[in-house]
């Protein structure tokens, strides 16, 4: 499958901090793709080479296999995390402003700001005052000032902050239907439940790099064979041989172990463990979800710092 | 360019749009005229009025020698000496004597002063413009002219420009309009780029525009917004003066119908006196001062606007900008504090070298050209000007794009200077 854009080796540094270090991914055509990272990873900056407001020190990026040049800027569209916009000026005022800045007629722009308002049910707000608006209906101004100029590629940062559920599912839907079109989008987020639901691949960037990448699927199956989750009758003698990530009490006589297998053994090898001194109830292998592995990666990061 | 177009569109309507530049668009000229005004009348409270004494034989000298806000007149028939020996034991000021020579049924501008006090500007105009009036009266009456001109009568004792005081009020009057436009909009400029950062629009922005096309479309905008309301502000003193001019008939006021008036009026003093106001009004270089104040304006605005568009993009918080204005606005300040001093002498030092520094010419040259100027000060001057106009914009420019990206900092000039230098 081709990719929307490719990012080889980019690297960025200021002064003497280095923001990006030799980072490598590429988000298919087509796909919902995840960008996750704590604070101060670096993701920002990476966002800022993306639309091209900052040039990478060194380094490819290819948009929609060209190099990237000011003429994919009006292909991309971009929701910043923190929103602002102009307090005083009309939301229908700055939208216009906003979409023929990116090159679009003034008609194309009524025309696309009526579709998409309508849709994202805020048509008859357009003539308040941006700060008279709720916060969730800036959040989707700012949405409709992203995706005005309908972009091949859009890029949104914690674009469901501040959304109640009913919103949020709102925008879920103008962002299923977008991609089905055929725009390709990119979320950069905290929130691991967006992950998890929408994106098809994702990348993890911690410190300056990128730790993991690749398609969800993998990436959970992947690590997810390495925790299993036993539950015996009795508690067992297990001595140190194995690494217990939680134990807990059921009930009376019921205890529930998770066992970290890192080292990818042969489960059996472990259960005749704890057969030896109780009764097995329950076996499995957990399936660990992204939060999991966002968190199981970074302390990995955390507890070896030169890697 | 569409681009440029989209900003400046933007910037413009939406100030214009606004009720504050409206409200401020109309009351700018009676704000103004008042800061004119009340520093007049409190010199004149605290002054002590000049005690002159007027010996004339004409029966008219007590319509023409007025009391006034400066001066006390007291108006005498005696023998030349015998007005000499009152003015010395009484206590007057000055003293003037028409009646030495007797001889002013033919006499043009025969007459003595004699002064004990030195004179302040308000009570040598008032004489300047009794003496004149009552000597011009003298000779209409006499012959059958059908127009004179009135010679300045202090001619060697004061400066040589009758009209040096409308003139000066203009040339202040331009230098404080520069000051202020210049200061109010430069400001502005700075606000609207920390908005726009605080906002994060910016970064929507500089997406799709250019960095140095946005900030200098910022700049324009906003330069023709203080335009506008600069033409708002003389169309509406062009509005008013038309109608006082229309209500009290000025033109009869003219040299050229003064005689006219004159022989219909009962009102001599008043008649000569708006002669003189309205031939001082004319006599002020209207078209210098406009040349003059357009390009310093234009170019000052820019240089400071460009200058304050880098602070802007280099700060988080509007509050964080209190040490940033000041070091910035000091030049401007400073120049304005020393006008008065130019006014008193528009070639000495300091006038030559605050119009050849770019931060404080914007100022002081237009008050220059008002009062007269050499063709190589002013050549200086502008070149100077517009050579760090261009210079500050490229630094700016430079600044503004880094500037705009950087947030949570708090920025000292020792940064604003390591970051130019990087770029």
């Amino acid at each position: 499958m081709s990719s929307i854009i490719e990012l080889k080796n980019i690297s960025k540094s200021f002064y003497k901090h280095q923001a990006l270090e030799n980072v490598s991914f590429a988000v298919p055509k087509g796909s919902i793709y995840g960008l996750l990272g704590p604070n101060g990873s670096g993701k920002t900056t990476l966002l800022r080479i993306l639309t091209g407001i900052l040039m990478p020190d060194g380094g490819d990026y290819l948009f929609d296999n060209q190099n990237f040049s000011k003429n994919h800027v009006k292909q991309i569209g971009y929701m910043p995390e923190e929103r602002g916009l102009y307090p005083k000026m009309k939301a229908n005022e700055v939208l216009l402003y906003l979409a023929q800045l990116r090159g679009l007629s003034k008609n194309d722009a009524k025309q696309n700001m009526k579709i998409l308002a309508e849709e994202l049910e805020i048509a008859d707000w357009l003539n308040h005052t941006v700060e008279s608006l709720s916060k969730g209906m800036q959040q989707k101004i700012q949405f409709l000032a992203a995706s005005i100029h309908k972009p091949l590629f859009l890029i949104l940062d914690e674009p469901f902050s501040g959304l109640d559920p009913m919103n949020a599912k709102l925008l879920t839907d103008v962002l299923l239907r977008m991609n089905k079109e055929g725009t390709s989008i990119l979320f950069s987020t905290h929130r691991m439940d967006t992950v998890e639901n929408l994106c098809q691949n994702l990348v993890l960037i911690y410190q300056s790099k990128v730790v993991m990448e690749g398609e969800k699927k993998k990436i959970k199956s992947e690590f997810g064979k390495r925790i299993l989750q036993v539950n015996t009758k009795g508690k067992p003698d297990l001595g140190n041989q194995i690494e217990i990530l939680s134990q807990k009490q059921i009930e009376n006589d019921e205890y529930e172990y998770l066992i970290n297998n890192g080292n990818n053994q042969n489960p059996n090898a472990i259960l005749e463990l704890f057969m030896k001194s109780a009764q097995i109830l329950h076996f499995a292998e957990l399936v660990p979800s992204i939060e999991n592995i966002f968190f199981q990666e970074i302390q990995k990061k955390q507890t070896k710092p030169t890697e | 360019m569409r681009n440029l177009y989209l900003v400046i569109r933007k910037e413009f309507l939406t100030r214009v749009g606004k009720r504050s530049f409206w409200l401020l668009s109309l009351l700018g000229p009676v704000i103004l005229s008042l800061m004119l005004i009340i520093p007049l009348g409190i010199n004149n409270l605290n002054s002590e009025k000049l005690r002159v004494l007027v010996n004339s034989a004409h029966k008219d000298a007590q319509n023409v020698f007025e009391t006034d806000n400066s001066v006390v007149y007291e108006i005498i028939n005696l023998q030349p000496n015998e007005a000499s020996f009152v003015y010395k034991n009484q206590d007057y000021d000055a003293l003037v004597d028409f009646n030495k020579k007797e001889s002013w049924q033919q006499a043009s501008n025969e007459f003595t002063f004699q002064i004990a006090k030195s004179l302040s500007t308000e009570a040598s105009c008032s004489l300047e413009k009794n003496i004149t009036s009552f000597i011009a009266f003298k000779i209409l009456q006499q012959s059958n002219q059908n127009s004179i001109h009135i010679k300045p009568i202090f001619e060697g004792t004061k400066k040589s420009n009758p009209y040096q005081e409308a003139i000066q009020t203009a040339a202040l009057f331009s230098a404080i309009l520069i000051y202020f436009f210049i200061f109010m909009y430069s400001v502005q400029v700075m606000r609207s780029v920390i908005e726009e950062k605080a906002g994060r629009v910016i970064e929507l922005i500089v997406i799709s525009v250019n960095p140095f096309v946005f900030m200098a479309g910022k700049i324009i905008g906003l330069g023709l917004v203080a335009f506008t309301q600069f033409l708002i502000w003389i169309f509406m003193s062009s509005l008013g003066s038309l109608l006082i001019s229309q209500r009290f008939q000025i033109a009869r006021f003219r040299n050229e119908n003064l005689m006219k008036t004159l022989s219909e009026s009962s009102q001599i003093k008043q008649t000569l006196e708006m002669n003189h106001l309205i031939e001082s009004i004319y006599a002020i270089p209207f078209f210098d001062l406009l040349m003059g104040f357009v390009f310093f304006f234009i170019f000052g605005y820019l240089l400071y606007a460009a200058i304050f568009a880098a602070v802007g993009s280099l700060v988080s918080h509007e509050n964080d900008t209190q040490s940033l204005i000041f070091p910035v606005t000091f030049p401007l300040l400073g120049a304005f504090v020393m006008v008065p001093s130019i006014l008193k002498d528009s070639n000495g030092f300091w006038a030559q070298i605050l119009s050849i520094i770019p931060f404080t010419s914007p100022v002081i040259m237009p008050l220059r050209i008002g009062l007269g100027v050499a063709w190589g000060d002013l050549l200086i001057s502008c070149l100077s000007l517009v050579a760090t106009f261009l210079l500050m914009t490229w630094l700016a420019s430079k600044t503004f794009r880094t500037g705009i990206l950087m947030y949570g900092k708090k920025v000292s000039f020792g940064e604003i200077i390591k970051n130019v230098r990087h770029f």
